[in-house]
């Protein structure tokens, strides 16, 4: 309740906040908020234009509804860029915290492994897991999650260093907490915030990533719906239907951006001093 | 500096083997026989044996990687899959096109992100830096081929200003290779723009707290004198780390663009390798730009070293 409190003094990012909260409803109620079938195809109206009674964004070669498809591709897009950082967060966390905690060689050799991964840019990361799992949703989800578990595993080292030697965490080792405990009890809270804003900023990358491989033929693959997918038939039938990959494209605009917006109030509001 | 110099490439090499290892390691990790997967599955036990026997696959993984490191330094990457040319001339005659997009797109983003991003950070809290946070960031949150598709489909194909798609060498006719660069430039620097912007808005304000700045204040010094030969030195080093950190995002979204524009780089390669599943190729790539990545952000370090020689006691 407080963090409600506090986030009304950031207008932009509540703002943010709630455009993220009507994709995510929008993703979970998209039967309900769709007006077709996103797969059904009527070769009657291929290719109807913007505006068209029924069909407001138009609809695509295959006749297929634009607006149905952009929700449900939303699905898509959220349920990869979710899944892909919850599996960097789960994984580098762990790595971090561990490396961090127990320092000496466990500490220096998990980094240098996690310098290579970070060495190596993260779309090529993922285009190497893709190529090893083929193009499907959960290859996307595991390419991202490789991907970004170099980051999560620095960031969360690093802030297991910068508490390991504080006070409260010398006091609880003093009254004899277990180095388990320790880690849930005292050093998780403690860099939770700072985990918090990198979820953010990553799950706008997350879902431009998706977009990307999506876009490269290298995504969900078709019939199903997702953004990047579109852009890339949009790009084909440039022509005929512009609106395929204006929408797509805007949709994941609206989305990153507003995460973006959502990560940067929340880093001001959980460190004031980043405030600039 | 020479001291620290032969300290930093001393650490290049431990990392350069590491990163061999983790990539040729990357073409075991794939479920099942990585041969059978590239043949597919229908293919007979014989045939895929005999494919195994003529890349070497079958030979103890000790003896594979030995064989394959000691290619690298005359420059072996090895053959494709599937037509099994070398791919170290593939690649390089890749790279004019790869090189020339990539310092294109970079020199428009400099253009486009250094100004903007120091007048906001120059001026804080300004209507000029409020628009200026919105764009960037809303210029950061844009996919990049979606701008590319926009600005073909205008400048391209709508209003016919340049062409669309295609590629035409320097050497050919260079004026046709400065036409054919505009698009893809413009969507990569666009894309890269606004990050280096905010970047740079970040170290100016920085810059701008230090002591230093208000010593020179105090001494009288004109806001011009200031800003030139205080804060914009100092922030130009720290936006120099903060770059070569990212030079991946350039690498990753010059991939996309070429794809999109028919730019005949390393990246439509690569993606190209990942659809058809040749292993070969990808590992080769990754090693490459991994490699290039490593290399960049090592003369970051050491042209940082030598602006800032406070960082080579650290």
């Amino acid at each position: 309740m407080d963090f409600l409190k506090r986030l009304r003094r950031y207008p932009v990012a509540l703002a943010a906040g709630l455009c993220i909260l009507a994709v995510v409803l929008t993703a979970l109620f998209a039967p309900v908020l769709a007006p077709y079938d996103p797969d059904e195809m009527d070769t009657a109206t291929r290719f109807a234009p913007l505006g068209t009674p029924g069909h407001w964004l138009g609809t695509d070669e295959f006749g297929r509804d634009i607006l149905s498809r952009i929700i449900y591709g939303s699905r898509v897009s959220l349920l990869v860029a979710f899944t892909a950082v919850a599996v960097a967060l789960a994984a580098g966390g762990v790595l971090g915290v561990l490396a961090g905690f127990s320092g000496g060689v466990a500490d220096v050799l998990l980094m240098r492994l996690m310098d290579l991964l970070f060495a190596i840019p993260a779309l090529m990361v993922a285009l190497g897991v893709v190529g090893l799992l083929g193009p499907s949703a959960f290859s996307v989800v595991v390419a991202l999650g490789v991907a970004y578990t170099p980051l999560f595993a620095r960031i969360a080292r690093s802030a297991v260093v910068g508490v390991r030697s504080a006070a409260y965490i010398e006091a609880a080792r003093a009254m004899g907490a277990s180095p388990a405990r320790l880690i849930r009890c005292e050093v998780l809270p403690n860099i939770l915030p700072i985990l918090l804003v990198q979820v953010t900023a990553s799950l706008a990358w997350g879902i431009l990533d998706e977009a990307s491989l999506g876009f490269l033929g290298l995504g969900v693959q078709p019939p199903t719906s997702s953004w990047g997918a579109m852009l890339t038939t949009g790009r084909q039938y440039m022509y005929q239907a512009p609106s395929i990959a204006l929408f797509a494209g805007a949709a994941v605009l609206v989305v990153v951006f507003a995460f973006n917006l959502f990560g940067d109030g929340l880093r001001d509001l959980l460190d004031p001093r980043s405030s600039r | 500096m020479l001291r620290y110099t032969l300290y930093r490439l001393l650490l290049f090499v431990p990392l350069l083997w590491g990163l061999s290892v983790v990539v040729f390691v990357y073409i075991h990790l794939i479920p099942g026989d990585p041969v059978q997967a590239m043949v597919g599955a229908s293919a007979s036990q014989e045939f895929v044996a005999q494919l195994r026997e003529e890349f070497g696959l079958n030979r103890p993984l000790l003896v594979q990687y030995v064989d394959w490191i000691s290619g690298l330094p005359a420059g072996d990457l090895g053959i494709t899959f599937r037509s099994r040319q070398p791919i170290a001339p593939l690649l390089l005659a890749r790279i004019p096109a790869t090189l020339q997009l990539a310092l294109a797109g970079l020199l428009i983003a400099l253009l486009v992100g250094l100004p903007s991003g120091i007048l906001a950070g120059l001026f804080k809290n300004s209507p000029f830096d409020h628009l200026f946070s919105i764009l960037s960031l809303a210029g950061y949150s844009m996919p990049l081929f979606w701008l590319g598709t926009l600005l073909m489909v205008w400048l391209g194909v709508s209003w016919k200003v340049l062409p669309s798609q295609g590629y035409v060498p320097f050497t050919q006719d260079p004026l046709k290779n400065l036409q054919y660069l505009v698009l893809p430039a413009v969507s990569l620097g666009l894309g890269l723009g606004p990050y280096i912007g905010r970047m740079a808005r970040a170290a100016v304000i920085e810059a701008l707290q230090e002591q230093y700045v208000n010593y020179a204040h105090a001494k009288g010094l004109r806001m011009r004198t200031v800003v030139n030969r205080y804060v914009l030195r100092n922030a130009m080093i720290s936006l120099l780390v903060v770059f070569g950190l990212n030079i991946g995002f350039l690498l990753s979204g010059q991939i996309v663009i070429e794809e999109l524009f028919n730019w005949p780089g390393a990246g439509r390669l690569i993606v190209r390798a990942v659809l058809e599943r040749d292993y070969f190729m990808i590992q080769a790539s990754v090693l490459i730009y991994a490699s290039i990545f490593l290399a960049i952000n090592l003369l970051v370090e050491l042209l940082h070293a030598y602006l800032d020689p406070r960082v080579q006691l650290k």
